[in-house]
C-alpha cells in the first residue's frame, strides 16, 4: 500500500498536507499522531472514503480512490468508532457484509470468526445490546470476515478494558505474523504503536514529521539520562562549564539530566569518572512519548 | 251578433268534445297494458355526466307503480315528478282536455292536446301531448310541473306499437351545472381549463335520458314485491 | 454484486420495525376511513352530490367498495408520500447518521451501484406498499359495502363506471401510483444525499411535496403556467383511469413528466453522492 503527495484542504483548512509513505507486504504500520493529526483524514483517503485534493493510493498495485475502488475487498478496515446496525445482530452483520465483499457467507467461517474475537454466545443478539467493547471485536471480525490481505485498525483498543487491549495486541500480532497480513495501525497512544508496529510514520498538524523502522526510530530518539551523584556543587559547576552543558536539560544538587544519544552514555561516564563525581546511578531513559511530544510541539 | 258567438262557442264546444274523445281513446289504448318487464337501455345525454349505455330492467303496474332495478349499479333517471310511463301523462282522473291544435313533426301531422288535471296529479300542472290520431299513439308530451319545471318526452313505436308501448322514450329537461370545489375533488386535469363564458349563466342548458325498450313482457303479472324489495 | 447490494438493502429496510409501522399506519388509515363512511358516508355522499341528486333520481348503491377505494386512493396526496419519505429519506442519511456509510463504502461497492440499488430497495418497498393499499383497501371496502357502479365526483363533472369495467381500471391506476410514489422515493433519496440525519431529508420532501401540492391545486392564474411542470400536478394522474374515456395521452404525458423527474433526482444523487467525501 502507497500514498504519494496525498493532500486534502478543506476550504482554507489544511487537514493532509503532501503525505507519502508506503507499506510492505506483512508489515505492521504505525501511523500515529496526536488527536486532529490528520490520521483519521488520511485513512479515509486511502479508503477512498475521502476525495483527495491531490496525490494518490494504490493498494495491491491497484489505484484507489471513490470511483476505483474494486481492490477494497481485498482490505478490511476499522474507521474510527464501530458504528455499527443497531437492529441487526453479529451473524446479520457478517454475512450481509460477506456478500458486499464478494464472498458467499460461511456459517462455519462466521462461527469461528465470532470466537475468536470472543463474541461466542452473542452471535444472534442485536448489536443494540451490546458494549463498546463488543461493538469494536465485532468490527474487527467484519474487517477480517472476507480473508483480507490488508488490514486497516483506526484506534482499534478504543473502548477496550485492560484485558480487551491485551487480548486486541494479540490478535494484530498474530494476524501480521501468523497470518501474514499486512496491518495499517492508527492510534494516538504511543505506547499501542510502539509495541506493535515494525515501521511508524508520525503526523502532526497534517504533515508527516518523520517515518522509518521503529528500531531506527527509537535509535535517534533523544534519550533523558538521568544521573544521581554524591551531594556536592563540584559537579554541578564542571558539567556547566563543560561540552555536556548543551545537553543538559534538568541540573541540581545530587541529580543531573541530560538529553543525549544512547551511544554518547559511556563517553559521559568516562567524563564523570574523569571528574571524580562519586555517581550513584546513570538511568537512561528510552522514549518515544518525549520524541513524539517533542516532535509535535516543535511543529 | 249573437250567432256568430254561438257558432264559435258551438265549434269549440265540438272540438273540446272531440279531444276529450280522443284522449279517452288514448287513454283505454294506453289502459290495455296492466303491467309489464322490459328490458330496457339507459343513456344519459346530460353536459357534466359521462356514463354509458347502462341495461336495466323496468318493471310496471297498473295504475303507477313503478321500478328500475340495475344488480349492483345505479341508475340515473329523470328527477322524480318526472313520469317514466304515459300513465301520469294521461292520468286517470277528473282532467280537462283542450284541442291545441296540430303540428306536423316529421312526415306526421299530429293532434295537440292540452290535458289540464282538475285534482292534483304529483305536481302536474299542465300536459301538452302530441297524439297520432291514425294509430292512436302519443308521439310527444310536454309537461309542467310545479316544482320541478318544465321537461319534454319523445316516444318512437315499434314492435308494440298494437299496445302503446314505446321501444324509446326520451326525456329532455333543463339542467344546471354541476360544480364541486377543485380543492375537494383533487381533479387531474388534462387540458387547461377554457376561459369563463361570461353569459353561461344567462344559457339554458338541457340535457336528455334516454330509455331504449329492448323486450318486453306484457300483461304476464309482476309480483308487488318487486316493487317493495331492494 | 448489484443482486447481493440489493438483498443487503432489502433486508435493511425490512428488518426495521419502522417500515412495518407504515404498512400498520396504512391499514390504520383504510379502517378509520371505512368505518367513516360505514357510519356517516350516506350524509357525505348526499352533501357531495346534491348538485347532481337535485337534478336526476339516481337509484343504486352507489357507496359501493368501488367508490370507497377511490376515496382512500386519495389519501395518496398526503399520507404515503409521508411513508416513503420516512423510509427512502433514511437510505443515505440514516447510514451517515449511524456511522455505517463508511462501513459500507470501505467494502468494493461502487457508490453508483449503492446508489441504484438502495433506490431499487427504495422502489421496492414502494411497491409492496401500494400493493397493501390496494389489497387491505380494495378487499376490505367491497367486503363492507360490497360492489356497484362507481361513481366519481369531479369538480364540474360525474363519471359512472361499470362494475364489470372497474378492476382493469384499478389495476392500471396503482401501477401509475406506484410510478408517482416512486418519484417521492427518488426525490427523499436525493435529499438523503445531502443530510447527515435523516429527519432533514424526510421533513424537507414533505415539505416539498405540500408546497407544490397546493401550487397544483390553487386556481389562481399565475400559479396556471408553472403546474404543468410540477410533478405533484401529475401525481394525481391516476385518476385518469376513472374517465371516460380515458385521455391515454394525457396519462402517458404525465407519466412522462413522473419519470423525467425521477431520472433527474437519480441522476442527480449520483452525481453528488460520487462527489462528496464521506465525513461521517
Amino acid at each position: 500500500m502507497a500514498a504519494e503527495g496525498l493532500s486534502k484542504h478543506f476550504g482554507d483548512f489544511r487537514a493532509v498536507h503532501d503525505l507519502s509513505f508506503q507499506v510492505s507486504r506483512g508489515q505492521i504500520y504505525g501511523f500515529l499522531g496526536p488527536n486532529g493529526a490528520g490520521k483519521s483524514t488520511s485513512l479515509r483517503m486511502l479508503l477512498g472514503l475521502i476525495h483527495p485534493s491531490s496525490g494518490s493510493v494504490t493498494m495491491l498495485g491497484q489505484k484507489v480512490d471513490p470511483r476505483h475502488n474494486g481492490v477494497l475487498g481485498k482490505a478490511g478496515a476499522i474507521i474510527e468508532r464501530p458504528d455499527l446496525y443497531k437492529y441487526l445482530s453479529a451473524t446479520e452483520h457478517l454475512r450481509m457484509f460477506s456478500r458486499l465483499s464478494g464472498i458467499k457467507p460461511d456459517t462455519a467461517r462466521i462461527t469461528s470468526l465470532l470466537q475468536w474475537v470472543g463474541l461466542q454466545g452473542w452471535e444472534k443478539v442485536p448489536v443494540r445490546q451490546f458494549s463498546l467493547g463488543m461493538k469494536q471485536r465485532l468490527a474487527i471480525a467484519l474487517s477480517l470476515v472476507h480473508d483480507p490481505e490488508i488490514i486497516i485498525l483506526d484506534e482499534p483498543t478504543n473502548g477496550l478494558d485492560p484485558q480487551g487491549i491485551a487480548d486486541m495486541r494479540a490478535l494484530i500480532r498474530q494476524l501480521a505474523g501468523e497470518l501474514g497480513k499486512t496491518v495499517l495501525l492508527s492510534s494516538h497512544l504511543l505506547h499501542e504503536v510502539e509495541q506493535l508496529a515494525d515501521h511508524m510514520l508520525i503526523l502532526s498538524k497534517g504533515e508527516k514529521v518523520v517515518e522509518g523502522a521503529v528500531k531506527e526510530l527509537l535509535d535517534r530518539t533523544r534519550m533523558r539520562v538521568e544521573v544521581r551523584y554524591l551531594d556536592h556543587a563540584g559537579p554541578l559547576q564542571a558539567i556547566a562549564q563543560s561540552a555536556w552543558a548543551n545537553m543538559v536539560t534538568r541540573n541540581e544538587t545530587g541529580l543531573v539530566e541530560l538529553e543525549m544519544k544512547e551511544s554518547e552514555i559511556p563517553a559521559l561516564n568516562q567524563w564523570l569518572v574523569d571528574q571524580a563525581v562519586q555517581v550513584f546511578s546513570i538511568i537512561p531513559r528510552q522514549s518515544l512519548e518525549a520524541y513524539f511530544l517533542s516532535l509535535t510541539q516543535s511543529v | 251578433m249573437c250567432l256568430p258567438v254561438l257558432l264559435v262557442v258551438g265549434q269549440a264546444h265540438a272540438q273540446s268534445e272531440e279531444a276529450l274523445q280522443l284522449y279517452q281513446k288514448l287513454k283505454q289504448k294506453i289502459d290495455q297494458v296492466h303491467d309489464y318487464e322490459a328490458d330496457v337501455s339507459i343513456k344519459v345525454n346530460v353536459h357534466f355526466i359521462k356514463m354509458p349505455l347502462t341495461p336495466a330492467k323496468l318493471y310496471f303496474k297498473y295504475p303507477d307503480k313503478i321500478r328500475i332495478v340495475r344488480q349492483g349499479g345505479i341508475s340515473v333517471l329523470p328527477r322524480k315528478g318526472i313520469s317514466v310511463t304515459m300513465n301520469k301523462v294521461v292520468p286517470e282522473s277528473d282532467v280537462t282536455v283542450l284541442d291545441a291544435g296540430t303540428e306536423k313533426i316529421g312526415d306526421k301531422t299530429l293532434r295537440i292536446l292540452k290535458v289540464i288535471p282538475n285534482q292534483q296529479v304529483e305536481d302536474i300542472v299542465l300536459s301538452r301531448i302530441w297524439v297520432d290520431e291514425q294509430q292512436m299513439l302519443i308521439r310527444k308530451a310536454e309537461t309542467t310541473t310545479r316544482d320541478n319545471g318544465t321537461y319534454t318526452v319523445m316516444l318512437e313505436y315499434g314492435k308494440y306499437i298494437t299496445q302503446a308501448l314505446p321501444d324509446r322514450i326520451k326525456f329532455v329537461m333543463d339542467v344546471k351545472d354541476f360544480k364541486l370545489p377543485k380543492g375537494v375533488t383533487m381533479d387531474y386535469e388534462t387540458a387547461p381549463a377554457p376561459p369563463p363564458d361570461p353569459n353561461a349563466n344567462a344559457k339554458r342548458k338541457y340535457g336528455s335520458i334516454e330509455i331504449y325498450y329492448r323486450s318486453y313482457k306484457v300483461n304476464a303479472g309482476v309480483n308487488d314485491a318487486v316493487f317493495t324489495q331492494h | 454484486m448489484m443482486l447481493a447490494l440489493l438483498r443487503t438493502e432489502l433486508f435493511k429496510i425490512f428488518k426495521r420495525p419502522r417500515t412495518f409501522i407504515s404498512f400498520g399506519l396504512i391499514t390504520a388509515v383504510i379502517l378509520i376511513i371505512e368505518l367513516a363512511l360505514y357510519v356517516d358516508g350516506e350524509k357525505f355522499l348526499a352533501f357531495a352530490s346534491q348538485g347532481l341528486t337535485a337534478q336526476f333520481d339516481i337509484q343504486g348503491n352507489i357507496l359501493n367498495g368501488y367508490l370507497i377505494t377511490f376515496i382512500i386512493l386519495q389519501t395518496l396526496l398526503i399520507h404515503v408520500p409521508l411513508l416513503i419519505a420516512l423510509v427512502c429519506g433514511d437510505l443515505l442519511a440514516g447510514e451517515a447518521n449511524m456511522g455505517t456509510l463508511r462501513l459500507l463504502l470501505s467494502k468494493p461497492v461502487s457508490r453508483t451501484k449503492l446508489v441504484f440499488t438502495k433506490l431499487l430497495a427504495g422502489w421496492v418497498y414502494v411497491f409492496a406498499l401500494l400493493v397493501w393499499l390496494a389489497v387491505a383497501g380494495l378487499l376490505t371496502a367491497i367486503l363492507l359495502f360490497g360492489k356497484g357502479d362507481m361513481m366519481v365526483l369531479k369538480s364540474t363533472e360525474v363519471v359512472i363506471i361499470p362494475m364489470t369495467d372497474v378492476a382493469w381500471r384499478y389495476v392500471l391506476a396503482f401501477g401509475f401510483a406506484s410510478v408517482a410514489m416512486c418519484t417521492i422515493a427518488a426525490l427523499a433519496m436525493f435529499l438523503s444525499v445531502f443530510g447527515e440525519n435523516a429527519i432533514g431529508p424526510i421533513v424537507t420532501t414533505m415539505g416539498i411535496v405540500v408546497v407544490l401540492t397546493i401550487l397544483s391545486t390553487l386556481e389562481i392564474p399565475l400559479f396556471n403556467t408553472i403546474k404543468p411542470y410540477l410533478f405533484t400536478t401529475h401525481m394525481v394522474g391516476w385518476k385518469g383511469f376513472f374517465d371516460m374515456p380515458v385521455n391515454y395521452g394525457a396519462i402517458g404525458f404525465s407519466l412522462a413528466v413522473l419519470l423525467g423527474y425521477t431520472a433527474l433526482f437519480v441522476l442527480a444523487t449520483i452525481w453528488i453522492f460520487n462527489r462528496k467525501d464521506i465525513l461521517s
